[in-house]
């Protein structure tokens, strides 16, 4: 029982972490406001 | 003429080279009284001051650093309109001060004779002479002056040398008609559209062995020669080729050895786990799951070291320059820009910062080019993928008796994507992001011995890059495929026993129970469409979840192997287990010909979220990452199927 809760909460934990991985990766992919073309907005 | 100068208000254009010494001459001749404005429109900064000429005030302008006056990019744009006269809020000059500097006078002369063509009586100011001479280099500047068929002052901005004489110099110039001391048009008439430049630079390598005389010569000569031969077009690509073969080879024998032991320790590891743990769940997530996943791609550490050393040797001694060169003659002919060869060589170590390096280009058209093909060289991602369907399939085996097998396929893979990013951009540049490549010229580096701190500290940088990548993404994933191998658990009764393998109630056998797991049964929904390519369902896995990175790949498949394993089957490495491995009808799942058939795939396919990301930003369209995933996973399918198909048809396993 004990080692059924110890796996859920680490495989609760990767999900969460790839989640927010995702997340981060999901905001680069955003359009950035105010610009137009792009190639100058991250430098 | 000359008088009615004399009397009018003069403006006088400061340029040069970036980094020359040109803002240091403009506030020694202004006296730091210089005021900044923008031009209309833009954002490049515009710096005027008065200048004392003997007497007469005039107003100095400092144009933009530039290399060349060819207009490609903005900065060259608007100073060509300034030396013109079409810059409304700028009188035209009467003069330019060009700024050279003496310890890279190839470089900065190239402005120089182009700023004779715009009509503008020139007057050239030779800067870092303390350093030039300091090096017991020497300059004969009235030849030089000569040569040029203009004015040429030695000046130093901090002492004061030669500034009294740079006024003087360019108070005799105005009014004055410039002469062109060489008919560079001729050279173009000759040799094509990059003949004009050519002809520059001839006629500067002459000016340049005619005045100066450098403590180094036999260096310079000895670096010459060298360069003759790595350059040449058939020598060169015979020793880069050999080059690369050595390394290759170096990595797999140098690295095996540490590459067991480590398999070995993790091997080590997980017998330990499930000894000394009760058996259960958290047993097989440990031993199944983290240690398999995370050690099935932490073993390739030596050869990812070994790359990366083998990376900076070649870049620190000036090679890598040179094998560029190389290239760059290729990739011109097929119409890319000549800038793109930095990022593209960045993206052997990673697609990201050699997209985000495509930044120096100007051209949007060819920037997006450039960025459309950076994956297509074999990032280190791969090197765990190649290494692993190498050491399996290939290993021992040589060519032409000594020439190890896995190091020529190795070369293979990684000129694969170097011919197939030629192909694309070639296609690219004459549909979709049609336009003339600008020209462009490459500095070649002088030769050096590496030296061994910046050696060592990129590979220590890259070693802690792959391990930090291995304890956080592959780790996390690693668990959640594990997860996806493990779940649902089937418990079976008496009538479907047999189905599953079990003799008795109970769970199913490890080998049957994944195929009903969740990634079982994804698996098999798309193993219809990579059957052509010889994959099976489990590959198809591994192959999905690479689409995360690369790498993944690799864990994948220690878990798929581990967590399949029926419990009679011994433990055994991951190279033994993949070429053991049996599909569900009993024949083999790997073959040699499914190896390579699986490398083609990996070097031409679009698999990484974070290069997809990067492009998003970059290009700030969802139309490029979207169309480059499309075509890359079409193009590596298509290439893997020809693979596979040609391959069996002519009989191979």
């Amino acid at each position: 029982m004990i080692q059924n809760v110890i796996v859920i909460a680490i495989i609760t934990a990767a999900i969460i972490y790839a989640a927010v991985i995702l997340m981060r990766k999901r905001r680069a992919f955003s359009v950035k406001p105010g610009c137009s073309d792009g190639c100058d907005c991250n430098k | 003429m000359n008088d009615i100068r004399h009397n009018a208000h003069l403006t006088i254009a400061l340029a040069g080279n970036p980094n020359a010494g040109k803002t240091t001459l403009f506030n020694a001749l202004t006296g730091l009284k210089q005021k900044v404005a923008n031009y209309p429109g833009v954002t490049v900064e515009r710096k005027t001051g008065p200048w004392q000429l003997n007497g007469k005030q005039a107003d100095l302008i400092d144009l933009p650093g530039l290399y060349s006056l060819d207009a490609t990019s903005l900065d060259e744009h608007i100073a060509s309109q300034i030396i013109r006269g079409e810059q409304d809020s700028v009188a035209k000059p009467d003069a330019v001060v060009a700024v050279v500097d003496s310890t890279n006078l190839e470089r900065n002369l190239y402005l120089v004779t182009q700023l004779f063509e715009f009509g503008v009586p020139v007057v050239v100011a030779l800067t870092m002479i303390d350093q030039f001479e300091k090096h017991r280099h020497e300059i004969d500047i009235d030849m030089l002056a000569a040569i040029l068929k203009t004015p040429v002052v030695a000046v130093n901005a901090k002492t004061g040398r030669g500034i009294d004489v740079l006024a003087e110099k360019v108070r005799e110039v105005i009014g004055t008609t410039p002469q062109i001391p060489y008919d560079f048009d001729a050279g173009a008439r000759e040799a094509g559209p990059n003949g004009k430049i050519f002809a520059r630079y001839n006629f500067i390598s002459n000016a340049v062995q005619e005045s100066v005389w450098h403590s180094d010569h036999e260096k310079h000569r000895l670096s010459e020669k060298i360069d003759r031969v790595l350059t040449h077009r058939f020598f060169g690509l015979v020793i880069l080729v050999a080059i690369l073969l050595v390394v290759f080879q170096t990595i797999f024998s140098w690295a095996s050895l540490p590459m067991d032991l480590l398999e070995q320790g993790f091997g080590v590891l997980g017998d330990y786990v499930r000894t000394s743990m009760p058996p259960g769940i958290l047993a097989d997530l440990l031993a199944d799951g983290i240690i398999a996943g995370v050690g099935g791609v932490v073993v390739f550490l030596p050869q990812i070291l070994l790359l990366f050393l083998f990376i900076s040797l070649l870049e620190d001694s000036g090679y890598m320059a040179r094998a560029a060169f190389l290239l760059d003659k290729l990739m011109s002919r097929v119409g890319l820009h000549g800038k793109a060869f930095l990022p593209l060589i960045s993206s052997f170590a990673c697609a990201i910062p050699g997209i985000m390096a495509t930044r120096t280009i100007e051209s949007r058209r060819d920037r997006f080019a450039t960025i459309m093909i950076a994956p297509f060289m074999s990032c280190s991602a791969r090197l765990p993928v190649y290494t692993l369907m190498i050491a399996t399939f290939f290993a021992g085996q040589t060519v032409l008796g000594f020439i190890s097998l896995g190091a020529v396929l190795m070369l293979a893979m990684y000129a694969l994507g170097i011919i197939v990013a030629i192909i694309v951009a070639f296609i690219l540049k004459r549909t979709v992001l049609k336009a003339p490549p600008p020209p462009f010229l490459m500095e070649l580096p002088p030769y050096r011995l590496p030296n061994l701190r910046t050696v060592l500290q990129n590979m220590l940088t890259r070693a802690w890059l792959f391990l930090k990548r291995a304890g956080t993404v592959i780790l996390a994933i690693s668990i959640i495929l594990w997860a996806l191998t493990y779940f649902p658990i089937h418990q079976v009764g008496a009538d479907t026993a047999k189905d599953c393998g079990a003799s008795t109630l109970g769970e199913c056998l490890p080998s049957e129970q994944i195929k009903k797991s969740y990634a079982g049964q994804l698996g098999h929904l798309i193993e219809p469409v990579i059957e052509p390519l010889g994959f099976d369902w489990k590959i198809g896995v591994a192959l999905i979840a690479s689409f995360a990175a690369r790498e993944v790949l690799v864990s994948t498949l220690s878990i798929i192997y581990n967590v399949g394993k029926d419990e009679n089957e011994e433990s055994e490495t991951l190279l033994a287990a993949v070429r053991d491995a049996r599909t569900d009808d009993g024949r083999r799942a790997w073959t040699p010909l499914t190896a390579l058939t699986l490398m083609v795939f990996f070097v031409l396919a679009m698999q990484c979220m974070s290069t997809l990301a990067v492009v998003r930003r970059e290009t700030n369209s969802w139309t490029w990452p979207l169309f480059m995933l499309a075509y890359m996973t079409g193009l590596a399918y298509i290439a893997a199927l020809i693979t596979y198909q040609s391959g069996k048809a002519l009989g191979f396993e």
